[in-house]
């Protein structure tokens, strides 16, 4: 049994946040992407993160720097978010 | 390896449980509606409650599981770490603020801001039931690892000490106890897992580069698994033979976190969608550390040989008796050990809530008091938290970070494409959600059921995770089925 309520809106972004709801998109497609790469690598081509860098490898390096990035991410996008509703 | 009641340890475990319990016991008093009891009356502040969602999410998996995990597998041990973090950047960009926007108390609650449907309500509850229960295995099989060498109880009656515990904790406070013992506990894990740390580069007496260039270096490394070159274990390959695997759990890693009900209903607790987005990011950076420092804690067992070739699970806590002795010891495996009394709490909540407040409350029409309710909720409780214990007992043995990954690949199949698609997307439909969540979960839990985990070599599915083909199929039913019924 279905029953429509009369509050509230289908997609959950007012209009007044989609300006930061966009911005974090791109830094999720970003994210995402640099993620997938680092997946493909260690799933296809394990050489590749084998490959010597700054005295570690790769697989590390690239490890250290996805979870570094993700809280680069976090405190940018925090910084954004606040600063539009500063603004608003 | 046999262990020995040890007599500090064991006054430090106490202490620290006995901390636990008090902070549960003052806040009992502060629960006086349901309201209070689910989230905590929504009035955590977003400072405590990232800290919070840090020592929800740093469960045994992370702290005991991982750490095991490196020791024996090397690189494919800290896929696990940056895996569970790449998690919370979903749950950051897509989840935190309109999951706010829209939820009271459950997870069902969000999917049903727009419509109310009996179907997806019961679909919701099922899976959040499910996917907590399998998120509950881990942290008791952590516990009763712990309780061994800590206490020199026996794994069983560890599990039976641990559940105890819990459903007192769950019974009398819920959210309000469960946020504080994990802001407590989140600072102290993350304090715990520096100092450990700082001993595994002190005693082998390198820098941190200079300690893991040393483990690739070495022609001939010792590990627990057999000697090996050490530029191979620090490569993907020694755990996932099948590369297939590896892009399997990563996907479900990945998708999972924003999906687990028990992180869910913590962005209930907070009082505005901005505090909800301000406490994600300070568990992203707290948990970010922690797992940068999960490599060291590792490799560090690996290199300094404390592990147990029977439970990898005690790779951790032995290395810190190997670094500090009794003490520290003690210290490490009681810190350990209010993780997963922590996480256990938010887990039976999240689990009790889908049980009494979605089934029983809304599901199947009982109408209540806001006491009534409450009694409903801890009695579920304490069903929920014996079949944690019971299921725990069966699972002894498995590595808690590989079993919660099993978690998180039914949380992503089952529940993140009910929730973007209804978030996002204005032709989602009731009977897509629906048809999502049940395909979601009976496709990740039959592919487990078939795969190598329970069937072995004769596995009939080659992955042990089986988020690669679950999570894309429930996106394809749901959105299918929307499609179809617009149409």
């Amino acid at each position: 049994m279905t029953q429509e309520k009369k509050s509230g809106e289908i997609v959950a972004i007012p209009e007044k946040d989609m300006k930061t709801f966009k911005r974090g998109l791109v830094l999720f497609v970003v994210y995402i992407t640099a993620y997938a790469l680092f997946t493909i690598a260690g799933t296809v081509r394990k050489e590749i993160l084998m490959t010597r860098v700054f005295d570690m490898n790769l697989g590390i390096v690239g490890g250290m720097l996805i979870i570094a990035s993700a809280i680069i991410i976090a405190v940018y996008y925090n910084w954004y978010a606040g600063k539009v509703e500063a603004e608003a | 390896m046999s262990y020995t009641f040890q007599p500090i340890a064991f006054g430090l475990f106490m202490i620290i449980t006995a901390l636990t319990l008090g902070i549960s016991w003052y806040a009992a008093r502060q629960v006086k509606t349901a309201s209070h009891y689910f989230v905590a009356g929504g009035g955590v502040k977003w400072l405590v409650n990232g800290i919070a969602f840090a020592g929800d999410y740093l469960s045994a998996a992370s702290f005991l599981g991982i750490a095991g995990m490196i020791a024996f597998y090397g690189f494919d041990g800290f896929l696990y770490s940056i895996g569970f973090l790449a998690g919370w950047i979903v749950a950051l960009l897509l989840i935190a603020e309109p999951l706010r926007r829209c939820g009271k108390y459950t997870f069902c609650d969000a999917l049903l801001y727009k419509i109310e449907d009996k179907g997806v309500r019961l679909a919701g509850a099922v899976s959040t039931l499910v996917v907590s229960l399998f998120y509950l295995i881990p942290q008791v099989v952590g516990a009763g690892s712990i309780v061994q060498p800590l206490l020199g109880l026996s794994y069983e009656v560890g599990v039976v000490l641990v559940g105890a515990l819990v459903i007192f904790i769950v019974a009398t406070a819920g959210m309000v106890s469960t946020t504080y013992v994990q802001f407590i506990k989140g600072f102290l894990l993350l304090i715990a897992a520096f100092m450990l740390t700082i001993g595994v580069l002190w005693v082998a007496g390198l820098g941190p580069v200079e300690f893991i260039a040393e483990i690739i270096d070495t022609s001939a490394l010792v590990t627990p698994r057999g000697t090996m070159n050490g530029a191979l274990f620090m490569a993907p390959g020694i755990k996932f033979t099948n590369p297939l695997d590896f892009a399997s759990l990563a996907l479900a890693l990945i998708l999972g976190t924003a999906a687990l009900p028990h992180v869910l209903i913590r962005y209930y607790t907070v009082p505005t969608p901005a505090d909800a987005r301000k406490s994600t990011v300070i568990a992203i950076a707290a948990i970010g550390v922690f797992y940068m420092l999960t490599l060291f804690l590792g490799l560090g067992a690996m290199y300094f040989r404390t592990v147990d070739p029977a439970n990898q699970n005690l790779s951790a806590p032995l290395l810190a008796e190997f670094i500090g002795g009794e003490i520290f010891f003690g210290i490490i495996s009681s810190i350990a050990f209010a993780t997963i009394l922590g996480t256990v709490s938010g887990l039976i909540m999240a689990a009790a809530g889908a049980i009494a407040h979605d089934i029983w409350t809304v599901y199947l029409g009982h109408k209540m008091s806001d006491q009534e309710t409450l009694r409903m909720t801890k009695i579920t409780a304490v069903g929920v938290g014996i079949a944690a214990i019971i299921l725990g007992i069966i699972a002894k043995g498995q590595n808690v970070a590989f079993l919660v990954g099993l978690a998180f690949a039914i949380a992503a199949s089952a529940n993140l494409p009910a929730l973007v698609s209804v978030l996002f997307w204005k032709g989602t439909t009731a009977r897509g959600v629906e048809l999502g969540i049940w395909t979601g979960l009976a496709s990740s839990m039959g592919l487990i059921a078939i795969g190598p985990t329970i069937m072995g070599a004769g596995a009939i599915f080659p992955l042990a995770n089986p988020g690669i083909v679950s999570i894309p199929l429930s996106f394809i039913v749901t959105f299918g089925v929307s499609m179809a019924q617009k149409n």
